[in-house]
């Protein structure tokens, strides 16, 4: 009998096992998965423009109106513009200064930057699969993934000195206890990748393809870097605060003046590549303000070596662009960003001498400051719209006039229109990442600190007379740095160097008037604001006292990141 | 009432008709035996002493496993329309917490020993063996039902794998008996009534304290000076005291008194050696509270269920055994064409005072852009939707008792199918909005249209299970064991399957289940239980997708030893413990969560045409290693009798879980991606139980009086939590679903302010808006001189209670019996601002305002208004103030309640009566369901403690008569 009960038993476990296999499979859905991703080239090139998307957007409004991290100009924390509408985020860090808890870090965050950097990786360390795309362009894409990864530890290494380098896209079970490295690692890592994408990339991409990253933009990403690097806030070894066995994660350890010899050679290299194989060179036909007004704002002109190329649909509440939304004054958004006297005192007169602005106590009638304003240089016209005038930038265009370009009153200088000369109705425009006038600045620069004095003023004039003022002739080394720094104030406005290049100068005042300190603006109409038409005179205002600490020369790691015990606080926070 | 009282009528004279024929047939089949007694009276002994569960019954005294019971009789005394509304304080370890009283939207919610997991903590539920949806239960008659079983023990929940880690409901339907044919009819009818509804003040009230918001409003604007500036002037607010102004109670308008419920039953059942019947149908009707006719233009809140259940039972060949079960069961609901939710939100927002019912000028419906929809509007001149279910579980059992084979020795091959399809039709119309002889809107008033039908959702579940078992004694060894193979593949609609990621498409949910259980004893006296299953779930990626399951079980019966056998105060008294290993593959945040999926973003543009590029990124990371989360699940108990009268059951219990799929939010940021899911949450649920239960008679007089406690407390060990700020707001190392806000320290008071309206020095700001006189004040818990979202900690309990209790009384004399039980709990909180929150937050966004705002902080001299010293609510505002309505401990409020569930007095006709009629049994009684309620939330705030907003709750007074021939 006993036999016979075995037998039943073996036959329900021979049922059991033949079960159907697949039974537990998962069926086809309509999913994208890892392995659809990186099949065609239709798909892949879905990734690599992700790629591009996410690596350039750092320190740009592309999240559009409510995306918290992005509302906001980073010319309002430098003291540029009033903080306006984006007082919500930039507000607190203007008046109590950045805490590493919540709201204050620079633009879109510190952890955004590795989301860009996996993809980048993800891109090149899948674009092997893909069947129908050739070696060649397999390889360019490697390239260019690689120049993205290095613009992005270039732009960390401003703004926050060394960080944690990851090499590849982590899976969940890796070690993910990546410390910050030093900032000499990070530079040399920045360095020897642009070195390795510049020796692949082309130097001029197909028509359809043009915006992708060329040869130019690759050495453009290493020329800024170390630039930045030769400039004396990471160029010591006694950094901004002290900060102990740590020192080396926020300066390179020790002041090389060489470090500038290493800065021009890269700086001329990427005017050299970008004049004779690129296609790029400087605006210049004599007519300064359409020139200007051409460099900074028509898509694809021939000084732009980088630009952020951003979807511009109408993806948020406004139905504008989300580019628009903080830089176009048509958007209600941007209403709040206008300009502090402050940062006026830059701008030169049209005839290359200085401007004299009323003071706090004098009340000065209204013709004043429109006398005073139609005196101001090209750049100034290209890039504001004064009060109770027609926006210069966009000449005839009744879409930007007085009659309907004026939002609302304000105790300010007057509203940027940067980045829309002759834009009429459009709304989007192309962010200038790299321009080829920021090399000659670089080069100037250099050249003036190694004491090469005659090279600076050529390498400064280039810029400085494309604007229409006279050629600047001073050979003292000290007056010709200020005049250089002014230079980069005046003609990269809101193109986000302003706030990094304050810190990275270390300049005495940036505490007095800069980004802290007493920030002006302008009274009208007896210590009131102004109205569209009509107003009767002006005066200069305190608008807010901001705040300044040391510890701002780097930002804060964000304090989760912290807690996790792998990271090390910059000093101060 | 009148209807229903017709009806009544009707299925009385359909019995009558029926028994007449049973008369007739009782004499034919004398030969056969009587039924024992009545089926369900005999069920319940059965479902005492028989442990039910997956794969065999067994006798309870033989085994270390114990899991409570209730029959289907005990659940018949609440008369409701969802089983689920049954269930409070009869199964000791199940929480049920009661919601919504909308027909046919009634589910109560239920958890089985608290909550073990943030994740998905839903219980499983088996309805003859085959696992079932919430909704197939919800709506099962107590009719049909032989006995609900919660599985709650460690080797039980281990032979179910991947399903049993949150427990399982088990339920058994009603079978046929070997008796003579026997006919059993109950009808009910009641009617119900809210259980209670908070209103908001009249016109007059709010006119009055609106006249105080907007003064408050303009504070600031007046230089920080109370200066009076009332919006109603004297003579309205006079108009409205008086009653010639507006003053609509729109609850009053829009609600009747009374819903009526009716059901109505017929069980026949019978049988012999060779096939068994047991036949049940089942109608239940229920109206709700709205005061509308139900007819072709309107219709009231309803549901009507018809249950048909055919239980078969044969036995053919010497070695067969087989059933043929079907459950059918048809639903319609009827409601008004507003959705219900929506419609007692406006009645708990629109004011008395905006405008009458009807237009006095046109005597058209009135409505303006404020206040669009009229409730009594909504009611009656939009039309009506309706959805019609249709549900059936047909399962099939074969079993061969392989006795020739090994004695003992049996194999079963089961089958189910179950099937659920709504579809929707509705008859509607719009209506124009007047004030004042205006129209308002845009709306345009329609003839009413017919919509025609539509299909709505589905779902579809088919399982196979094969056992093969054995069974025997030798001598004083006895051994009782199962071997079990279960495959599950169910199909539902996109629509409704949306919970966590990848869902939407990925309809087809596969299971496979191979699982044992092996009961020994010896001499009865020692018991070992040993479980296992072998779990497979299409959630997990290829090689990762099984899991084993064991447990282990032992137990001794310490009254079998010498020592205590002839004891005379001990009659019976079992000590047993247990462990098993559970799971559960159904988590919140998704299935296929190895799968590295990828999802369009964005544009990049190339080129000086700009085409444009659309961008794909990698969503979260997949993790290939992903798996069910798991419960370690330990119980130690005793079962005793004593002097034959007292029972008393009790357990303490551990459950620990890991494996909790949960973001690694410790994943450093170089990471670059949302966070992958992880198997790495931790929570410990631990507990006890207690039953008691005390029986006795004095002469005729019979008693029995009973009570139960469930103590569950949890914590969260690990579930990777983004570190706070301050520890003080950490979330680990708390109870899941713990209230987080501000400690609210009281109101702020003019002293608190310098003359130019800000705050005094010393006084932390708070970062919510400006404040001043009479707004919460916050608790600066970090001390940085802010008041913030940092400051934010625990401020009290979930919502789900930690203890749960019940006691109950059965007494009977002579042909009388009275039954009441008692449900409650205690160690929960509610936020109002979450569980009431228009009845909360007064004025903002043109709400109402509730008597809980009448001592609202006020100061206005020049108008007599000083409430300063007595103030129990900040000042009024009609704008969103941010600091206000902060959650914190100032709307935090004990949801500490007792009910009485049920009550039930009746009556049963003597033997003697009974025989000059020709019937077995004759009982009448009245009933009543949640008739009294002892609440903190009540008595306080006139809010039930259970339903605290929306639908109310229901209770209701009900008849009935069950008669047996």
């Amino acid at each position: 009998m006993r036999y016979k009960f075995f037998i039943t038993i073996v036959a329900f476990v021979i049922f059991l096992g033949a079960c159907q296999k697949d039974f537990l499979q998962m069926p086809l859905s309509s999913t994208t998965t890892v392995d659809s991703v990186f099949s065609t080239t239709t798909n892949a090139l879905s990734a690599v423009s992700q790629a591009y998307s996410e690596s350039l957007s750092q320190g740009i409004t592309y999240q559009g109106a409510w995306a918290y991290w992005n509302a906001m100009l980073q010319e309002n924390i430098s003291g540029a513009l009033n903080y306006g509408f984006a007082w919500s985020v930039s507000e607190p860090m203007i008046m109590n200064g950045y805490t590493a808890s919540g709201t204050s870090e620079d633009m879109d965050g510190f952890n955004y930057n590795y989301t860009a950097i996996r993809q980048d990786y993800l891109v090149a360390e899948n674009i092997d699969k893909v069947k129908d795309m050739s070696a060649s362009d397999k390889v360019l894409i490697k390239a260019e993934m690689q120049a993205l990864v290095a613009y992005r530890y270039e732009q960390m290494m401003i703004a926050y000195g060394g960080v944690p380098i990851v090499s590849k896209t982590f899976n969940a079970g890796d070690n993910l206890a990546v410390k910050r490295n030093t900032v000499l690692q990070v530079l040399d890592s920045v360095v020897s990748w642009c070195d390795q994408s510049a020796a692949i990339l082309p130097s001029q991409w197909p028509a359809i393809y043009t915006g992708r990253m060329t040869k130019a933009g690759a050495l453009a990403i290493k020329a800024k870097a170390l630039m930045y690097a030769a400039r004396p806030l990471l160029n010591t070894a006694t950094p901004y605060l002290n900060f102990g066995s740590n020192n080396n994660l926020i300066c390179l350890g020790n002041a090389d003046p060489s470090r500038w010899t290493t800065a021009l050679t890269a700086s001329e290299a990427v005017i050299t590549e970008a004049e004779s194989n690129g296609g790029a060179h400087l605006i210049n036909t004599g007519n300064p303000l359409a020139d200007y007004g051409t460099a900074t704002s028509t898509p694809g002109n021939a000084e732009v070596l980088l630009a952020y190329k951003n979807d511009n649909g109408s993806s948020d509440a406004s139905g504008k662009g989300p580019m628009a939304c903080f830089y176009n004054m048509h958007t209600w958004y941007a209403y709040g960003n206008m300009l502090t006297e402050n940062f006026l005192e830059n701008y030169y007169k049209a005839d290359g001498t200085e401007q004299s602005w009323p003071d706090l106590v004098t009340v000065t009638p209204f013709s004043d400051y429109l006398t005073k304003m139609g005196q101001m240089e090209p750049r100034y016209q290209a890039d504001f719209k004064n009060w109770q005038m027609d926006a210069a930038n966009n000449p005839g265009d009744s879409y930007w006039s007085n009659a309907n370009d004026y939002q609302w009153g304000s105790n300010s200088v007057s509203i940027p229109t940067k980045f829309y000369y002759k834009a009429g109705t459009r709304g989007w425009f192309e962010f200038p990442i790299f321009r080829l006038a920021a090399y000659y600045l670089s080069s100037s620069e250099a050249y003036n600190e190694i004491g090469q004095t005659a090279n600076a003023l050529a390498r400064l004039n280039k810029v400085h007379t494309r604007a229409g003022l006279p050629a600047v002739t001073t050979t003292d080394q000290a007056t010709l740095r200020t005049i250089i720094q002014r230079e980069w104030a005046i003609e990269f406005f809101d193109e986000n160097y302003r706030l990094h290049d304050v810190k990275h100068w270390k300049l005495p005042n940036i505490g007095n008037g800069i980004i802290g300190g007493n920030i002006y603006g302008f009274a009208f109409n007896n210590g009131s604001i102004s109205t569209q038409y009509g107003n009767i005179n002006y005066q200069k205002t305190l608008i807010y006292t901001a705040f300044w600490a040391p510890r701002e020369y780097l930002n804060p790691f964000p304090q989760s990141e912290v807690n996790k015990g792998i990271i090390v606080q910059n000093p101060g926070y | 009432m009148k209807k229903n009282t017709r009806r009544s009528i009707l299925v009385f004279l359909f019995a009558a008709v029926v028994l007449f024929c049973q008369v007739l047939l009782a004499q034919v089949k004398k030969n056969l035996p009587a039924h024992d007694s009545v089926m369900v009276e005999l069920n319940y002994e059965k479902a005492k002493g028989i442990e039910q569960g997956p794969y065999f019954e067994f006798n309870k005294n033989e085994s270390a496993i114990s899991n409570p019971s209730v029959s289907g009789t005990v659940l018949y005394k609440t008369p409701v329309p969802n089983i689920t509304n049954t269930l409070y304080g009869v199964l000791p370890g199940l929480a049920v917490r009661q919601g919504s009283g909308e027909p046919g939207y009634d589910g109560a919610s239920l958890s089985i020993r608290g909550k073990g997991t943030y994740d998905n903590a839903g219980l499983v539920i088996y309805v003859d063996g085959f696992q079932t949806t919430s909704s197939y239960f919800q709506y099962l008659s107590a009719s049909e039902i032989e006995s609900i079983t919660v599985l709650k023990d460690p080797v039980s929940l281990s032979t179910f794998g991947m399903k049993g880690a949150n427990g399982v409901l088990w339920i058994v339907t009603k079978r046929g008996a070997i008796c003579k044919p026997t006919v059993q009819i109950q009808v009910v009818d009641g009617v119900q009534q809210a259980l209670n509804i908070d209103k908001p003040y009249g016109s007059y009230d709010y006119a009055r304290l609106y006249n105080q918001a907007i003064s408050n409003d303009n504070y600031a604007l007046n230089g920080n000076q109370y200066i009076y500036i009332p919006k109603y002037s004297a003579a309205q607010l006079q108009s409205y005291q008086n009653g010639t102004g507006t003053n609509v109670d729109w609850y009053n308008q829009a609600l009747r008194k009374n819903g009526p419920f009716t059901n109505a039953n017929v069980v026949f059942t019978g049988g012999d050696h060779s096939a068994k019947y047991g036949v049940v149908l089942d109608y239940m009707r229920q109206q709700g509270l709205y005061n509308v006719a139900t007819g072709s233009n309107t219709s009231n809140a309803q549901l009507e269920r018809f249950n048909i259940r055919t239980n078969l039972d044969f036995n053919f060949l010497k070695i067969f055994e087989a059933k043929v079960d079907l459950g059918g069961r048809i639903e319609d609901r009827r409601f008004p064409n507003y959705n219900g939710p929506q419609l007692w939100q406006d009645l708990s927002v629109y004011p008395s005072n905006i405008y009458p019912i009807k237009d006095a000028a046109t005597g058209n419906w009135s409505g303006t852009t404020i206040y669009p929809n009229n409730p009594v509007a909504s009611l009656n001149a939009l039309g009506w939707a309706s959805t019609h279910d249709r549900t059936l579980q047909a399962n099939f059992n074969l079993k061969e008792k392989l006795d020739f084979i090994a004695p003992g020795l049996y194999l079963n091959e089961a089958a189910s199918f179950n099937t659920w399809s709504r579809t929707a039709a509705s008859n509607t119309a719009t209506y124009a909005r007047y004030y004042n002889g205006a129209q308002t809107t845009t709306d345009k008033t329609t003839n009413i249209v017919n919509n025609g039908t539509t299909a709505v959702d589905q779902y579809d579940w088919k399982q196979a299970n094969i056992t093969a078992g054995y069974d025997k004694h030798f001598g004083a060894h006895a051994v009782t064991a199962a071997l079990n193979y279960y495959a599950s593949n169910y199909i539902t609609d996109a629509g409704l399957n949306t919970a966590g990621q990848n869902t939407g498409t990925n309809i087809y949910y596969h299971f496979e289940n191979i699982s044992g259980k092996v009961n020994y004893s010896y001499k009865s006296t020692y018991l070992l239980d040993l479980g296992f299953a072998e779990s497979g779930s299409d959630n997990y990626a290829p090689g990762s997708r099984w899991g084993f399951y064991p447990s282990l079980g032992a137990g001794w019966v310490i009254s079998n030893e010498d020592f205590l056998k002839n004891n005379k105060s001990i009659s019976f008294l079992k000590a047993r413990i247990g462990v098993g290993k559970s799971g559960n593959d159904q988590s919140n945040n998704g299935r296929y969560l190895y799968q590295q999926y990828y999802t369009g973003s964005g544009s990049f543009y190339t080129g000086n045409s700009l085409s444009g590029n659309s961008g794909i990124v990698q969503s979260y990371a997949a993790n290939p290693n992903i798996f069910a989360e798991q419960s370690m699940k330990y119980n130690a108990g005793f079962d005793a009798v004593f002097l034959k009268k007292l029972t008393v059951n009790a357990d303490v219990f551990l459950d620990k879980r890991s494996g909790i799929i949960t973001q690694n939010n410790s994943l450093m940021a170089v990471y670059g991606s949302s966070q992958p899911y992880s198997n790495i949450g931790k929570v410990t649920n631990r507990g006890f139980e207690v039953n008691a239960n005390y029986t006795d008679k004095v002469g005729q007089f019979k008693y029995n009086i009973g009570g139960s406690m469930t103590y569950a407390k949890n914590r969260i060990d690990y579930m990777s939590e983004i570190p706070p700020v301050n520890a003080f707001s950490k979330l680990t190392g708390q109870p899941t679903d713990i209230p987080i806000g501000l400690v609210a320290t009281g109101l702020y008071n003019i002293t608190d302010f310098n003359a130019d309206g800000s705050l005094k020095a010393g006084l932390p700001t708070p970062a919510f808006g400006a404040v001043q006189p009479g707004d919460i004040k916050y608790k600066d818990l970090d001390g940085n001189g802010t008041v913030d979202q940092n400051d934010v900690t625990r401020i009290g309990n979930p919502t789900l209670a930690f203890i749960n209790y019940s006691f109950n009384a059965n007494l009977a004399y002579k042909g009388f019996d009275l039954t009441v039980l008692f449900q409650g709990s205690t160690g929960s909180d509610i936020n109002l601002l979450t569980a009431a929150y228009y009845q909360t937050v007064a004025f903002v966004n043109n709400t109402n305002v509730y008597p809980i705002a009448g001592k609202a902080w006020a100061y206005y001299p020049s108008a007599g208004i000083d409430t300063r010293a007595t103030a129990t609510y900040p000042r009024l505002t009609t704008q969103a103030n941010n600091n206000n309505y902060q959650n914190s401990t100032f709307w935090m409020k004990k949801d500490d309640f007792l009910r009485v569930r049920n009550i039930e007095f009746g009556y049963n006709f003597s033997a003697s009566a009974l025989k000059k009629m020709h019937l077995e049994k004759l009982r009448i009684y009245l009933s009543a369901v949640n008739p009294f309620t002892w609440a903190y939330l009540k008595t306080h705030y006139n809010i039930d403690p259970e339903t605290t907003s929306g639908y109310a709750g229901l209770k209701s007074y009900n008849s009935g008569i069950t008669l047996t021939f």
